[in-house]
């Protein structure tokens, strides 16, 4: 599995590019794609957990570890995929308009964002 | 027990706008509920258990136009399109997947919409399996939600429940409500 895959951060150079390129192949992406990926999952890790995933290696499986990582990995690439697409995504002024009134409250900016998404999304057929 | 979970398209949308509104507003803040129930949604897991995302290639190939018709593609940047994908791959590798693409059968014709996107919004989410339908148009779908009524302190209608001949029933929330009751466990309980 690719993302405990990323474990192999720790190992040997040599066997961590060997494992590495197998598990980019799986996630379909290129090898320095991947190598990226996870390393910031690793990151993201906490000291213990860092810790833990190490232990890991010498101990074998660890559920805990392993859903650590799966919930930093799929959060990493919801982060990216969100920054994409707002980086690319135009609003109209009237929009941002309506998002700038929303200021700094989170449910306001929620609540114009789920209005203007209602407004894209029954202008088409769904 | 596995929350099998729709999340309508207004859901799905409102962490991107948010998102295009924090780059070209320049701030950080985020709305809380869309995102997580998201977030849940790809990791398969939420605070109250297994989430297994449930959607249509329907609603997901509109997902995808309409991030399409709104982006330069000019300046589009790698990856822009990467989240309807993401999503799919969620919807069929999550802790209890259904098959896709869905067949749009039976409540369409029995359901009071008046609207036929609606109709076909609520017969893939049965159809799919769902047990939550997570959606801002709250409006569209009060016709068929007969039962368990949720109101906010103010009288607000918040969602409600639908029952099936057949299936197991199916309640319709608003993303704040659903939010709150997976963020602490307090779905009401027999999801129903």
């Amino acid at each position: 599995m690719a993302v405990q895959k990323s474990l192999s951060l720790t190992l040997p150079p040599e066997e961590a590019v060997a494992i590495q390129r197998e598990a980019a192949i799986e996630a379909g992406g290129s090898v320095s794609a991947f190598l990226a990926v996870a390393v910031k999952v690793f990151r993201m890790l906490s000291p213990a957990d860092r810790l833990l995933a190490r232990q890991l290696l010498v101990d074998g499986e660890d559920r805990r570890v392993q859903a650590s990582l799966t919930h930093a990995f799929a959060d990493l690439r919801l982060e990216a995929s969100l920054t994409a697409a707002g980086a690319a995504l135009v609003l109209a002024p009237n929009e941002l308009a309506r998002l700038a009134d929303a200021g700094d409250d989170a449910e306001a900016l929620e609540d114009a964002s789920l209005a203007i998404a209602r407004t894209w999304t029954t202008a088409r057929p769904r | 027990m596995v929350d099998r979970v729709w999340l309508d398209l207004n859901v799905l949308l409102a962490p991107v706008i948010a998102a295009a509104s924090a780059r070209q507003l320049g701030r950080s803040v985020r709305p809380a509920a869309t995102r997580e129930l998201v977030r849940w949604a790809l990791r398969g897991t939420s605070p109250s258990g297994p989430f297994q995302l449930v959607c249509s290639e329907s609603m997901l190939a509109h997902l995808e136009s309409i991030l399409q018709d709104r982006i330069v593609p000019a300046t589009r940047p790698l990856g822009a399109l990467r989240y309807p994908a993401l999503l799919r791959e969620a919807a069929l590798r999550g802790p209890a997947p259904a098959p896709m693409p869905f067949a749009t059968v039976g409540p369409v014709q029995a359901a009071p919409f008046q609207d036929a996107e609606d109709a076909r919004v609520f017969a893939d989410a049965v159809a799919g399996g769902a047990d939550l339908l997570v959606t801002a148009n709250l409006s569209d779908f009060a016709g068929v939600a007969t039962a368990t009524p949720w109101l906010s302190r103010d009288g607000v209608w918040l969602g409600g429940t639908v029952s099936l001949p057949g299936r197991h029933p199916l309640q319709i929330a608003h993303p704040r409500l659903a939010a709150q009751w997976l963020r602490s466990g307090t779905r009401p309980h027999g999801k129903g």
